[in-house]
């Protein structure tokens, strides 16, 4: 009994980790007035740069670093397209999808020798604990609280807030709209690649991904854009994984029913059932000055 | 009164202007594919030349040249079903669920209801589309009502109902359909098509006058395909119904004023985009697998939404982009065969051409709209 009920907590919290991470990384871009649909392509890329810096750095530090680089990386191209050349925020995340699945592959192959999957990474411990279940738990106790922290609590956090609400006033008071897009876009980037770090650290294939950062963001609408609630809901995705691994509900339930329930309930809340979710105001719209 | 002088725009000029971005995009991806491929052969240039020839003898060669067709066809399909959506100024993001009902629902249609007898293949054929497109729409309809209803965004409410799409897929070809007999193979699929609705290959209706090899898999869906696209153009270029989607899409603000009722616009061109999507994947089910899996070609919804920018909406430029990705990916795999290079550099090469490209097209469209203001001014100084 208690230990079919810690199987379950500890494999919601593991199966949460990705999709929670995506969602506060949604929630950083989205606060600074980006859409951000590339979160998937960071999963991929990021749980890619783990394994890969893990395995030629032999360290799960170097793993850790590309990780998160890799994330970085595609992050900054899309802040280059979207802010600075301002093109539609949802073309460019398709497009940086696209990128993202090709450069893993490729990537794959010249490295690994293998287009669909890497070769076994044993540098998976950090201070002997198991990085997977290290990362997983940090997003719960550390870094979910700490940006409700820096969202909520720091001026940093006003500006960027102000700018994905109304950045014609926020311009005018002298914020850098520009800056703080950047920002967001960028400290979404860096959580997103916790999050792609803590989806397998120890081998890496294609499309692992899964569509976690899809969920990501559902999560964080269901989470109405604020930190913890948007983690919080990811966990109502991470405990229908973890209730279909086990024996006596695979008995009873199909097993494509409890897969689907939660996007048909992030659907319910959609629809305005339960609770109203509200994105900022000027989420999605590139900011041009004097337009 | 005052008589306007006569208009001294050229148009000429302006037609050249729009062809910048693309031919931008494409430079600057040959480039990069230059780098990546001295990058992968490690430094060989001769190699890299190779490569360069490799991908011109895949336009000269017929066999490749039907890969190119025959993979640009559900392209093609899926890029004019974004674009429906893109001019009214919706993102239909949920293709891709849309095709994988759209082929479940037909395939339904096939396995039970159809016509057994071969004579009545066309009519067969005409259900098929009709249910698929039925399937389509029918799950563009939940995010079409949130958005006319309650102005859910739908971005996300397609992205759900792809994830469910794929379930209820999975769901049905495991139980209620499930074809699998004991033994046989362990991939997961429905029955056989009745032979009477299967698609015939190209190569037997011409009777040997077919230009391509009998293995290319182009089938009677090139018809559907063709048709569409010739239907949709008429649209949105010649009936009243286009020029609404056109003018809510690009002036939401001006189309309300002069009447234009913008929710059921949207609905409507979000229903059709759901329906066209159903099409997509006729190729492959009633083609060249002839049964209904989970397991069949994923990513064309989104690879259509690709199709659709890089062809500006346009139907002629929605065909022209779905067969620039169909040269990429046929000689993405000619240079996989001929030099190990990875096939998946062109899904990078296809995701750079799309950002060059847009980012382009955005600079080249406020140039224009500088050089216009510019010439209307100069040509109010005149009088």
């Amino acid at each position: 009994m208690w230990h079919t009920l810690w199987f379950i907590l500890r494999s919601t919290i593991i199966s949460s980790a990705p999709i929670g991470y995506a969602a506060l990384g949604g929630v950083f871009n989205e606060r600074s007035g980006v859409a951000n649909i590339a979160l998937e392509g960071i999963l991929l890329v990021s749980s890619f740069g783990y394994v890969a810096g893990a395995f030629f750095g032999h360290s799960a530090w170097w793993g850790l670093f590309w990780g998160i680089m890799a994330g970085l990386l595609l992050s900054l191209i899309h802040a280059v397209a979207t802010v600075t050349f301002k093109i539609n925020h949802i073309v460019s995340g398709v497009a940086l999808n696209t990128i993202a699945i090709g450069v893993t592959r490729m990537l794959s192959l010249v490295m690994f020798g293998q287009e669909t999957q890497s070769k076994t990474n044993s540098y998976t411990q950090i201070f002997g604990i198991n990085i997977q279940w290290l990362v997983a738990l940090m997003l719960f106790l550390v870094i979910a609280p700490l940006s409700y922290w820096l969202l909520f609590k720091t001026s940093l956090g006003l500006r960027l807030r102000a700018v994905g609400e109304n950045p014609e006033a926020a311009d005018s008071l002298g914020i850098n709209v520009e800056k703080m897009r950047y920002t967001g876009i960028l400290l979404g980037g860096i959580v997103t690649s916790l999050g792609g770090i803590a989806l397998y650290p120890t081998i890496w294939q294609s499309g692992i991904s899964g569509g976690r950062g899809f969920i990501g963001l559902a999560s964080m609408i269901l989470g109405n854009w604020m930190p913890i609630r948007s983690v919080l809901a990811s966990t109502i995705f991470g405990f229908a994984d973890a209730l279909r691994l086990l024996d006596f509900v695979q008995a009873y339930i199909p097993n494509e029913f409890l897969t689907a329930l939660p996007y048909v309930l992030v659907l319910i809340v959609l629809a305005g059932f339960i609770g109203k979710a509200r994105p900022p105001r000027a989420d999605g719209v590139p900011y041009i000055r004097g337009e | 009164m005052n008589k306007l002088p006569k208009k001294k725009t050229n148009n000429f000029k302006y037609f050249l202007l729009s062809l910048v971005a693309p031919v931008v995009g494409i430079v600057i991806s040959a480039l990069l594919l230059f780098f990546l491929i001295l990058l992968i052969r490690k430094g060989s240039i001769s190699d890299t030349l190779y490569a360069f020839r490799v991908m011109g003898k895949t336009l000269t060669s017929t066999k490749d040249l039907g890969y190119i067709i025959a993979r640009a066809e559900p392209l093609a399909i899926s890029g004019i079903a974004a674009a429906i959506a893109f001019r009214a100024g919706v993102f239909n993001i949920g293709t891709e669920g849309q095709y994988y009902i759209g082929g479940l629902v037909a395939s339904i249609y096939a396995i039970y209801f159809s016509i057994k007898s071969p004579a009545f293949h066309w009519l067969n054929v005409i259900f098929v589309v009709l249910f698929a497109m039925l399937g389509g729409a029918l799950w563009a309809l939940i995010p079409a009502i949130l958005k006319m209803k309650k102005g859910v965004h739908e971005v996300i409410t397609t992205i759900m109902m792809n994830q469910i799409a794929y379930t209820t897929a999975k769901y049905f070809v495991n139980g209620p359909l499930s074809g699998v007999k004991v033994g046989e193979s362990l991939e997961p699929k429905t029955l056989d098509f009745p032979p009477s609705v299967t698609f015939h290959k190209l190569y037997d209706i011409f009777h040997g006058h077919f230009p391509f090899p009998k293995y290319i898999p182009l089938y009677e869906s090139l018809f559907i395909a063709a048709i569409l696209i010739f239907i949709v153009y008429i649209i949105i270029f010649y009936t009243n119904w286009g020029f609404e989607i056109e003018m809510l899409g690009t002036n939401p603000n001006a189309a309300k004023y002069s009447g234009v009722p913008p929710r059921l616009v949207v609905f409507n061109a979000m229903l059709w985009s759901g329906a066209i999507a159903g099409l997509i994947n006729l190729q492959e089910i009633f083609g060249i697998k002839g049964y209904y899996t989970h397991h069949m070609t994923s990513g064309l919804g989104f690879d259509g939404i690709a199709v659709a920018l890089i062809g500006y909406n346009n139907p002629i430029g929605v065909v022209l982009a779905a067969l620039l990705f169909g040269f990429l990916r046929t000689a993405g795999y000619n240079l996989q065969f001929e030099l190990g290079i990875p096939n998946s550099t062109m899904d990078l090469i296809t995701g750079f051409i799309i950002i060059v490209m847009v980012i382009a097209s955005v600079a080249m469209n406020r140039y224009i709209s500088k050089l216009r203001r510019k010439e209307v001014l100069s040509g109010a100084g005149d009088r």
